[in-house]
Parts: C-alpha cells; sequence; structure tokens
C-alpha cells in the first residue's frame, strides 16, 4: 500500500511540474517537452494503480497513451516546423499575429 | 462475435473502410469525385448506425454503447460531417490551403472519432476517440500552411489541446484510482461522493472536455483557433468537434457522475454562468466576423452547457442534444457565408472586418436570406430553431429550481441580440448595395446546397420541434 501512495506521489508532482512548465516556458519545443511528461506522469500513475488493484486495465491504458503520444508527436513537430517557416522563430510571444 | 458487436462496429467500419478505399484510389488517380465518395461514405454510416436506435445494450464485452443516444449523436455528427464537404468543396483552393485529397480524408477520419467518443462505454475508448478526433483537427486546422494565420492556429491548437488531453487523461487516472474500474456505468456504481481522489478526477475531467467544447475560462484558444484556420475547417470544429465532445461529456456525467450531481452541479452552474457571460460581452466588441461567431459560438456552448444542471425528469439533457442540432444548424449556415463571401479575397484570414459584409444583402440575396435566417436564430427569435432550442433549455432549469440561471441566460439572450442584428444592419442597410471588393465568383452548387439545407432545417425544427423531439427522448431513456 505504501509503495503505490510513493508513486502516486510521484506521479502528482511529475503532472505539476510539467504544467508549470506549460504555462511558463516560452519556447514551444519545450512546452511540448513538457506536455510529454504530463503525459507519462499520467502512465505512471496508472501502472501504480493497476498493480495495485491487481488488474490489467491501466496497464493497457499505458500503451495506448504511449501511441497516441507518438502519433501526437508527429503531428505535433510538423505543426511546429510550419510555424516555423512561416515566423522564423518557435518562441510563443513572436507566433502572435491574432488578437482582438 | 455477439450481433452487438457488428451493429456497433458497422457504422465506423463503413466510414473508415470508404476512406481508405479514396485513399487507395486517389494513389492511381482513380478517385475522381471526392465529393461523392465523402458524402456516402456519411451516409453510409448513417445508415447502419440506426439500426442501434431502438436497442440499449453494450457491444465488444462492455466497451462500447449500441443505444439510441449513440444513433441520435452519430446523426448529427455525420450530417455536420457531409455539411462540411459540402461547403469545403471547390472552395479549399480559394482558401489557399491544401486542395489534396487529404482535407476529405482528414475530415471523415476526424468523424469516426467522433463516433468512437460518443459510443464509448470505457475510459480507454473514449480516450481514444477524443485523440483521434483531436489529431485530425490539428492537421486541418494548419492545412494553408503557407498562411501565418493558419500556421498560427494550429500551433496554439496543438499546444492548448495536448495540453488539455494531459489534464483529462490525469482525471482518468484519477477517478480509476477512486473507483478500481474503467467502464463508465461501474463508476456510476461504485463511485461516492465522499471520495476526495474521485472528486479531483472529475474535475479534471470537466477542465478536460471544458476545453474542447470551449467553456470559460478554457476558451483562450477559440478566438485565434477560429480565425485562424481556414473557414471550412472552422465550420467542422464549430459543429462537429463540438457536438461530439458534448455529447460525450453528457454521458459521462449522466451514467457515471449522474448520482453524484450535488458534488459537481456547483462548478458546472458556475461555468455556465461565466460561459455565457464573457462570451457574449467579448462578441460585443469584435470587429472581426470569424472572431465575432468564435465568441459566439462560446457562448452557446454556455447555453447548451444548462442541460446538464436538469438531468432526469426535468428533461435537461433532452434540451441539450436538441440544442446542439439547433446550435449545428445555424453554426454552418453562418460560417458557409462567410466562407463563400469572404473566398478568394485577403479577408479570409483576419481582414474579415465585419464592413467587408456592406451590401451583401443586396449583391447575393441568397447569401443574405441565408446570414439573415442564421443570425435572428443564433439571436433566439421564435419561430427559429434557436428560439425552441432556449425554450427547452430555460424550462429544464427552471423545472430543476435554477430560476435565477435562466434569468441569467435570458439577460445574456438580449445582449446578444446586438450584434447579431448588426451583422444585418450592415449588410442591409448600410447604403451599400455592391461589395467593396472583388466578390467570389458565381455560387457553386455545392456550398449553395448545404447552406439552403441549414436554412430550411433552421425554420422546420423550429416549427416541428415535436417531430424530432420524441427521437431525442428515445435517445434519452437509452442512457438509463
Amino acid at each position: 500500500m505504501e509503495v503505490t501512495q510513493f508513486y502516486l506521489v510521484l506521479g502528482a508532482v511529475l503532472f505539476t511540474l510539467g504544467t508549470l512548465g506549460v504555462l511558463i516556458r516560452r519556447n514551444t519545443i519545450v512546452i511540448f517537452m513538457c506536455i510529454e511528461l504530463m503525459l507519462n506522469s499520467v502512465n505512471l500513475t496508472m501502472v501504480a494503480l493497476s498493480r495495485q488493484f491487481g488488474e490489467v486495465s491501466g496497464q493497457v491504458f499505458v500503451f495506448f497513451v504511449m501511441a497516441v503520444a507518438a502519433a501526437e508527436a508527429a503531428v505535433g513537430l510538423a505543426i511546429i516546423m510550419t510555424a516555423f517557416r512561416n515566423y522564423h522563430s518557435v518562441r510563443t510571444t513572436d507566433v502572435h499575429d491574432l488578437a482582438g | 462475435m455477439n450481433p452487438n458487436d457488428v451493429l456497433a462496429a458497422l457504422p465506423l467500419g463503413v466510414l473508415t473502410a470508404v476512406t481508405m478505399t479514396m485513399l487507395l484510389l486517389d494513389l492511381f488517380g482513380l478517385c475522381t469525385s471526392r465529393l461523392l465518395w465523402g458524402l456516402s461514405a456519411c451516409f453510409l454510416a448513417w445508415v447502419f448506425s440506426c439500426t442501434q436506435f431502438y436497442i440499449s445494450e453494450v457491444g465488444f464485452s462492455g466497451l462500447v454503447f449500441v443505444d439510441g443516444y449513440t444513433t441520435v449523436l452519430s446523426t448529427l455528427i455525420l450530417a455536420g460531417t457531409a455539411l462540411s464537404l459540402l461547403l469545403s468543396h471547390k472552395y479549399l483552393g480559394l482558401q489557399r490551403a491544401q486542395t489534396s485529397i487529404d482535407v476529405d480524408v482528414l475530415i471523415l477520419l476526424a468523424a469516426a472519432g467522433g463516433l468512437v467518443m460518443v459510443a464509448a462505454a470505457h475510459l480507454i475508448v473514449i480516450f481514444i476517440g477524443f485523440e483521434l478526433l483531436s489529431v485530425c483537427v490539428y492537421v486541418l486546422t494548419g492545412i494553408a500552411r503557407k498562411e501565418r494565420a493558419s500556421a498560427e492556429g494550429a500551433l496554439k491548437y496543438f499546444l492548448l489541446g495536448a495540453f488539455s488531453s494531459a489534464f483529462l487523461l490525469y482525471g482518468m487516472a484519477l477517478v480509476y484510482g477512486a473507483t478500481g474500474t474503467m467502464f463508465i456505468e461501474e463508476i456510476g456504481q461504485v463511485g461516492g461522493p465522499d471520495n476526495v481522489l474521485l472528486l479531483i478526477g472529475i474535475g479534471l475531467l470537466i477542465f478536460g472536455f471544458g476545453f474542447k467544447v470551449s467553456l470559460v475560462p478554457f476558451h483562450l484558444w477559440t478566438p485565434d483557433v477560429y480565425q485562424g484556420a481556414p473557414v471550412s475547417v472552422t465550420t467542422f470544429m464549430a459543429v462537429v468537434v463540438k457536438t461530439a465532445a458534448f455529447g460525450t461529456f453528457l454521458r459521462l456525467m449522466y451514467v457515471a457522475f449522474g448520482g453524484m450531481t450535488e458534488w459537481w452541479e456547483g462548478l458546472i452552474w458556475t461555468l455556465c454562468v461565466l460561459t455565457m457571460t464573457v462570451g457574449n460581452l467579448a462578441a460585443l466588441r469584435q470587429s472581426s466576423v470569424k472572431r465575432m461567431l468564435a465568441y459566439s459560438s462560446i457562448a452557446h456552448a454556455g447555453y447548451a452547457l444548462m442541460g446538464f444542471l436538469a438531468l432526469g425528469p426535468a428533461g435537461g439533457a433532452e434540451a441539450t442534444v436538441f440544442y446542439l442540432l439547433a446550435y449545428g444548424l445555424m453554426t454552418v449556415a453562418s460560417f458557409g457565408v462567410v466562407l463563400v463571401a469572404t473566398a478568394g479575397s485577403d479577408a479570409q484570414y483576419g481582414n474579415d472586418d465585419i464592413s467587408s459584409l456592406s451590401g451583401l444583402g443586396f449583391s447575393h440575396p441568397f447569401l443574405g436570406v441565408v446570414m439573415t435566417v442564421s443570425m435572428l436564430s443564433l439571436a433566439g427569435m421564435p419561430p427559429l430553431a434557436g428560439f425552441m432550442g432556449k425554450l427547452y433549455l430555460f424550462s429544464a432549469a427552471i423545472n430543476s429550481g435554477f430560476v435565477g440561471l435562466a434569468v441569467i441566460a435570458a439577460l445574456n439572450s438580449v445582449v446578444s441580440l446586438y450584434y447579431y442584428l448588426r451583422v444585418l444592419v450592415v449588410m442591409y442597410f448600410s447604403g451599400e448595395r455592391t461589395l467593396s471588393w472583388a466578390p467570389p465568383r458565381g455560387l457553386e452548387w455545392a456550398p449553395k446546397a448545404s447552406l439552403g439545407l441549414v436554412t430550411v432545417g433552421t425554420v422546420f425544427f423550429g416549427l416541428f420541434s415535436y417531430l424530432c423531439y420524441p427521437a431525442i427522448e428515445v435517445a434519452i431513456k437509452s442512457l438509463g
């Protein structure tokens, strides 16, 4: 029981770090890395819970999260590239025409 | 495989199979009529999803629901997809977007994601449908990749979308931790309100879905993305993505957390009031038509959310589903007119000041009529669909004791009248009889058909809402 709690706390800490990173950093690549950190903290939480309950659905979920994260990375990096070609920067403060 | 599995798999299978066939044929240059293929894919998937209407069971060992709710929501999603395909036909090139088959394929695959979401009975399935829909729409937003606005919109949508799905996932993990199951029906039976982990999980799930349906304060991406994306993609986003996300959100709240409403009612009430008020007030001060419509779509998400507070016998769930239908019709009409009126000009990415519509009512009478009906319906004028939708929502809210909320919503409707009528004033009474810039080419038949259909639909479902309401009631009954 105690061991699971440690993993849950670690997951929550990692998730918070990722969230703070997304909110604070201005480089889109770093923001994207922080999002991946958040997804991995979810994975850790899922695996710990799955182990605790002695059933596999949490672990199956992790496989899907990893597959989706890979697909998102492919699309996301392509989008960041497109933005770079148009703005010659990947900083959120530079990619900022639309407002009102 | 039992018969329910077949029924659950058929609509999705047909939709994806036709889409893949399109891709394969295009490889050999044989896919000559993409529009026809796309429309028949939607139609076939709809026919097969209708077979589930009178059933109320589960398929694939409980992973998906086979029920009337799935049918009704699938109908809305597929109809929205078909209308978006009609609107984008021949117009993507004018919007300086990719004109290859990718666009149609991505739209159809996103619709498949929507179908997965609304049928889902398990957290993993919800997540897969959610991401299938989202990833396709990230790409679609940036499909005009030489346009700065499109690239910026895609970047913002992608980063914030991925951020919010991380919250959704963490919410799912906490709900799983609190209840030990991922089947949403079992969550409803196991979950008790004294469980802090479960409450935090519900909060995070509301965050994740609130982002997708753009509730205030998770709405900041909406105006930029709606403005930056090519208008045909914006239409798809505003109609299909919102319908699918709302449908799934409603099912989740109803089936999994319907027994503990008193624990999330306050949160939803606050979001509802914030969304309506901020959406309408921000729409007042917009000069860009697309941004104005984006804020209006935020405000309408607030109205639709009212139904969540009146689940059960008060009829809130029915009212929300009917509102999604009405909202879809009027939104296709308004964005469709903006699409056709600005296609090929600089107005489509950013410079779409509201004055660019002046004289439209006289130079293009058909577009004028479509826009008029849509604006009046969005403002909630009787006897149009938007009015009936609001009537059902307000009476559901009053039935379950939220009189204050209904008053706030009614005041909001009055405020919204100002910016909707401003569009009509600009179109008809600006003193101009021709558009100030080079008018677009003659109207193609496809967008014309799409705009005509939704206008007739807006009037029809306003006058005869009692014809479709029984179907929605069957659907909500199947939720249990």
